[in-house]
């Protein structure tokens, strides 16, 4: 990366003292996943009670929340990257404030705002509709922790398309709903993509948030944090190689595609 | 065809002014060339003929930008064809490619092209529609002389029929030179127009001279 910016750069002194740190701080970063492995006690590997559950619960109710997050998000952060407002920067802040918010104290935000005794919760409970420890709880908590970094990364990759483009497919016939299926979209999707696999992550590893709002159905965050507590380390580790073999390919996979995308030239 | 155009942003244009065959605006960067065919093409809001109201995927137009705008993910005959439905849409397209001696380049994509050869998809993916009017912005400025006289003569040749009438803006003075049309711009305004030749024997202002590189023997 750094022999593109500049050959000259690249063989300096400089370089390659950076180069030794940079290899260093990854090393110390990546080492416990190294561990991982000589942790583990492979002789008698197994996952313990309920860990299937936990991974059904997650991979389940999190697609799901990848679902109302692609639905709600994708037109949320196309507004936001082609609409130009006055007072446009209260509709960025607002966006950061679940982001940067502690998932704790998030969810503590949500159960009282959608828990029983809560301004929506008791509407919604008088609808027959209940937000606590149950999956649509779970969800919500997910869609919370996970839906801001979709909305970002889309932005970002919606405004990285030309408006150009889009002009021209107006002046070729095409409708707006037509250019949007046909040239944004397409040519977004490098980013939309990359956003999906980092939501996903976020929802599926999602723990504060859901330790509040929704601690029944178990997901795996959960369930990791019940087997340490209730049986110890060694119960922990067969489900985090499913944690990290199940939520990791997704956004390892969109990283390569997103690397070999030649994007417009 | 009888062209006005009025409006106020980004700038303020009020022009008027007749578009023969292959007529070219010229005038120096920063005139509102640009602006008035992106008014022309319904991209910016404007008043005027011929196609006051109507938005821009119902005006009877085709437009290439300075940039060219291909979609850099479809391919060169998807490119040519983004106007266009039916089973025969690859058909068409092609055939619009071989007009411009392009056919062999259709299963590419747009960055595997010369500049030239882009410029050229860009006009077959804007003759698609069959316009009534071909609306260009700088078709020559990133082309090498022998690749603009090949342009210009195209250009030349689509408009050769009376459809599409062909509408471009250029500071080039030779492209402006081998137009059939020729309107000057100063300072916004349209200060003169009529035939490349009569415009070249009879410049009506300093300004109209040195545009069309006469400007020594008018002083």
């Amino acid at each position: 990366m750094f022999s593109s910016a500049g050959a000259g750069f690249s063989g300096s002194r400089l370089l390659g003292v950076v180069a030794v740190f940079a290899a260093l701080v990854l090393a110390v970063m990546v080492a416990p996943f190294a561990t991982l492995a000589t942790a583990t006690d492979w002789s008698n590997f197994h996952l313990a009670d309920g860990d299937w559950e936990a991974i059904s619960v997650s991979l389940g109710y999190g697609a799901v929340s990848m679902g109302i997050i692609i639905v709600l998000g994708t037109p949320l952060a196309w507004w936001l990257a082609r609409s130009r407002f006055r007072g446009k920067w209260i509709a960025d802040v607002l966006l950061l404030l679940p982001l940067l918010s502690p998932p704790l104290a998030l969810g503590i935000l949500l159960a009282s705002f959608y828990g029983p005794y809560g301004p929506a919760g008791s509407l919604l409970q008088q609808a027959g509709v209940l937000l606590t420890n149950n999956p649509p709880a779970f969800i919500l908590a997910t869609c919370y922790g996970a839906g801001p970094y979709f909305v970002i990364a889309a932005r970002s990759a919606f405004e990285g398309v030309p408006l150009d483009l889009e002009e021209v497919g107006l002046t070729l016939g095409r409708g707006p709903l037509s250019l949007i299926w046909r040239v944004t979209l397409p040519l977004a999707a490098p980013g939309l993509l990359m956003g999906l696999a980092v939501a996903w992550v976020r929802a599926v590893g999602e723990f504060g948030i859901v330790l509040v709002v929704a601690y029944f159905p178990q997901g795996m965050p959960v369930k990791l944090w019940v087997n340490l507590q209730d049986v110890g380390l060694q119960a922990v580790y067969p489900l985090l190689w499913a944690f990290f073999l199940l939520a990791m390919p997704l956004p390892l996979l969109m990283r390569v595609f997103t690397r070999r995308w030649d994007g417009p030239s | 065809m009888k062209i006005t155009c009025r409006l106020t942003h980004p700038v303020s244009i009020d022009m008027a002014f007749d578009v023969h065959g292959l007529t070219v605006l010229l005038g120096r960067s920063g005139e509102g060339k640009t602006t008035m065919l992106k008014a022309l093409a319904g991209l910016l809001p404007s008043e005027g003929t011929p196609f006051d109201g109507l938005p821009p995927q119902a005006r009877p137009i085709g437009y290439v930008p300075q940039s060219l705008c291909l979609f850099p993910h479809l391919l060169i005959w998807q490119n040519v064809a983004f106007s266009l439905d039916g089973a025969d849409r690859r058909a068409k397209a092609v055939a619009l490619l071989e007009r411009f001696g392009l056919a062999a380049f259709a299963d590419r994509r747009p960055r595997q092209l010369s500049g030239g050869q882009q410029q050229r998809v860009a006009l077959a993916r804007a003759l698609a529609r069959a316009p009534e009017l071909l609306l260009l912005d700088e078709p020559t400025s990133a082309l090498d002389p022998v690749t603009r006289d090949e342009v210009v003569a195209e250009l030349i040749g689509i408009s050769r029929n009376g459809r599409p009438a062909v509408l471009a803006s250029t500071h080039d003075r030779q492209m402006a030179l081998a137009a059939d049309h020729l309107v000057i711009l100063v300072q916004g305004r349209v200060v003169q127009q009529g035939r490349p030749a009569d415009l070249m024997a009879n410049p009506a202002c300093a300004e109209v001279a040195g545009l069309l590189g006469l400007k020594q023997n008018a002083a």
